[in-house]
């Protein structure tokens, strides 16, 4: 193809990548430079008829909302946002770094930083769910295949449900479920005999409601995918590795993991940025005591009354980051087997 | 010693029936070519010995026990697939190996077996490779050192030269020629090609619609086709299947008759008899008709002429040469004529 019919060709998707993701994406690096403008505080003297002058500080409406009229995206702040306590507070960190306290206090005051605290629920619920649902739906997609063609339509329906359910409601659902008065938070009470043991109680519990949920929720699209590749084994390498003495285990892990590999990359691609940005299940969880993610970081920074733009600036930034580091290791080799293949 | 003996074997899809009550015998060491067209049931016979096809009614033995419950693993057979069936993740030498691993062969006879096998397909050189960077033909000779590195008792083949082209196909065919020789193991050969059951075979299985045609040696077969099916289907070209009357040992038809023929046979026949069976007459001929075509083929030339409503094919000489419409003279000897009944298609004996 001429280059100029291949520019020609892909130029609506140029068009449409860099209105719809690079300008974004630069104009949350520049807020992410800025903070809101300081309201400007004017000294007052305020003479009493009795009891003399006195001289307070008061807020200048006028002056404070012309100035942010003018200048709307704030102050400059430089990297001033991003090294603060509420991102990655280095001067904090530092402190806590170099203090003389245990590993597991060291820990704790980690843990206490709303960044890292977010940080590593995120990181943890990327690498727990990712495989576990993974492997929860090539399992799924091994069972449904080998069922006989009139249940299939219904189980593999069944299997979806997690998927077509909005998020939110499920993680509603299964929060419902996990209060003391539902059917598996009053279970769980019965079990451990702790009739206080509730989610806002326990972190340890309400870590594990989110990742089971994050499971459930991330299998199907696992088990569509696997379910797919499953169709496409040949058959003739599979009947080979039956008559050469290969068990089903054997024919899975020789034959069938082989052939999904690449598949199976594709997945964990999809699903590693899918599970950082997680969100909806610690708002259906109101998990936030226990748990935060980046996304609902930036979530809470634009909420409420007063939206601090250049702090969800921050972190959006820093999740982008995140998600270049997580996944630069499979853009790694796939660019290295692009140019081997090349060569 | 395997003989692999198959008992009113059948295999049915609902109404549909792929293989009807197939009875065959097939001795210890013998090479044995299930021929037929596209849809025969040949490849379901051999799946159904392979285990890989359940069967509907009948019995399976391979030496001397009855496997139709057995797993295809536990009937000591090995099979190659027509598209290799090649793990394409693994190295020719672990696909090789394969089959000893999974089947917990010790580990130290496990090199020592390779490279026999892959030294018997010439296959020495290209251990370290995937199927991959393999040709067509490299890659079926994986599959046969595959087959062949767990010494099973016999082998099963399902059209394992389809995929190449004619000329690795008869240098690969004189490959599984040799190692069959080299080997001595039962073989069953799916093919459609019967220059390929002439070539290899010690016995021919000629199948139509899932029912036995014929079974018996390659020039058997070639000279006494059971019915018109076999008669058609064995040899290039297939043999000329003319219809007409027959009495007093006198065939009739159209533009041809031909006397001293046996007397058994009477009323409406169809009579056969092959190209190279045929040939110019110096006065009176059996067949006079205009020339429909002339195709010189380098060793002989092929002239076709239209006798009662059908092409039929004469080998000539290789130096013949005549126009298209001149009026030819054939000579057809009455001892190299096949008649067929004309309703059922079966031979009738002289």
């Amino acid at each position: 193809m001429p280059n100029k019919t291949f520019f020609a060709f892909i130029l609506p998707s140029l068009i449409a990548m860099v209105l719809f993701i690079a300008l974004p994406i630069v104009s949350v690096v520049v807020q992410s430079l800025y903070v809101s403008h300081e309201q400007i505080l004017v000294e007052v003297e305020n003479c009493q008829p009795f009891g003399g002058c006195s001289t307070e500080l008061r807020v200048d409406s006028a002056a404070t909302a012309a100035l942010r009229d003018e200048q709307p995206l704030g102050r400059f702040n430089g990297l001033g946002t991003y090294v603060n306590r509420a991102h990655l507070a280095t001067t904090e960190l530092g402190v806590i770094l170099s203090s003389e306290r245990s590993f597991g206090e060291k820990w704790g005051q980690i843990l206490n930083l709303p960044f890292y605290k977010a940080l590593i629920f995120t990181l943890v619920y990327c690498f727990f769910v990712t495989p576990l649902a993974m492997a929860l739906g090539f399992t799924i997609a091994l069972a449904v295949n080998a069922l006989p063609k009139v249940t299939k339509g219904p189980i593999i329906f069944f299997s979806l449900l997690p998927m077509i359910i909005t998020p939110l409601i499920g993680s509603l659902i299964l929060y419902w479920m996990l209060s003391p008065n539902g059917i598996l938070g009053a279970t769980i009470q019965h079990i451990f005999n702790d009739p206080t043991l509730s989610l806002r109680a326990s972190p340890a519990l309400t870590w594990g409601a989110l990742l089971t949920y994050g499971v459930w929720t991330n299998a199907p699209f696992s088990f569509v995918v696997f379910y797919a590749g499953l169709q496409t084994v040949p058959g003739d390498t599979l009947e080979s590795a039956m008559i050469d003495g290969a068990s089903r285990w054997e024919r899975i892990r020789y034959v069938i993991i082989p052939h999904l590999a690449p598949l199976a990359t594709f997945v964990a691609l999809v699903q590693l940025m899918d599970n950082f940005r997680v969100f909806e299940p610690i708002v259906g969880f109101s998990a936030e005591a226990n748990a935060t993610s980046l996304s609902w970081l930036i979530y809470n920074d634009l909420t409420g009354d007063s939206q601090q733009f250049g702090s969800a600036g921050a972190t959006s930034v820093l999740t982008i980051l995140g998600v270049v580091i997580l996944l630069s290791p499979v853009l790694v080799r796939t660019w290295r087997e692009f140019k081997h293949k090349a060569v | 010693m395997a003989q692999i003996r198959l008992k009113n074997v059948s295999k049915r899809w609902g109404k549909f029936v792929g293989v009807d009550n197939f009875n065959l015998d097939i001795a210890d060491q013998e090479f044995l070519v299930l021929l037929g067209p596209s849809g025969c049931g040949k490849t379901t016979t051999m799946r159904m010995i392979a285990g890989l096809e359940e069967i509907t009614e009948g019995e399976v033995w391979i030496g001397d026990q009855m496997v139709n419950k057995l797993e295809p693993k536990d009937r000591d057979i090995s099979m190659v697939f027509q598209s290799y069936g090649l793990y394409p993740n693994m190295t020719v030498y672990e696909n090789i190996r394969f089959p000893l691993k999974v089947r917990k062969v010790p580990k130290e006879q496990h090199h020592e077996r390779v490279m026999a096998a892959s030294k018997m397909v010439e296959l020495d050189d290209f251990l370290e490779r995937r199927p991959a960077a393999l040709s067509g033909g490299q890659r079926q000779r994986v599959a046969l050192a595959r087959a062949i590195v767990r010494e099973p008792n016999a082998f099963l083949m399902d059209e394992p030269l389809s995929n190449l082209d004619a000329k690795l196909r008869v240098s690969t065919r004189a490959q599984i020629k040799n190692l069959h020789h080299t080997l001595k193991r039962t073989t069953v050969y799916v093919t459609h090609d019967q220059i390929e059951a002439m070539t290899l075979a010690d016995r021919v299985v000629v199948m139509n619609k899932g029912v036995v045609q014929q079974v018996g040696t390659p020039m058997e077969i070639y000279d006494q086709p059971a019915n018109t099916f076999v008669a058609s289907f064995i040899g290039s070209p297939a043999m000329n299947l003319v219809n007409g009357m027959i009495a007093d040992g006198v065939f009739t038809s159209d533009g041809i008759r031909i006397e001293g023929l046996p007397h058994r046979a009477s009323g409406a026949v169809t009579l056969g008899f092959r190209a190279e069976d045929a040939n110019l007459a110096e006065a009176n001929g059996q067949i006079e008709a205009p020339i429909y075509t002339v195709e010189l083929l380098g060793e002989a030339t092929m002239l076709s002429m239209r006798v009662a409503g059908e092409l039929v094919s004469i080998k000539v000489g290789k130096d013949y040469r005549a126009e298209i419409g001149e009026l030819a003279r054939i000579a057809i000897p009455a001892s190299a004529c096949h008649i067929f009944d004309q309703s059922t298609g079966a031979r009738i004996e002289a």
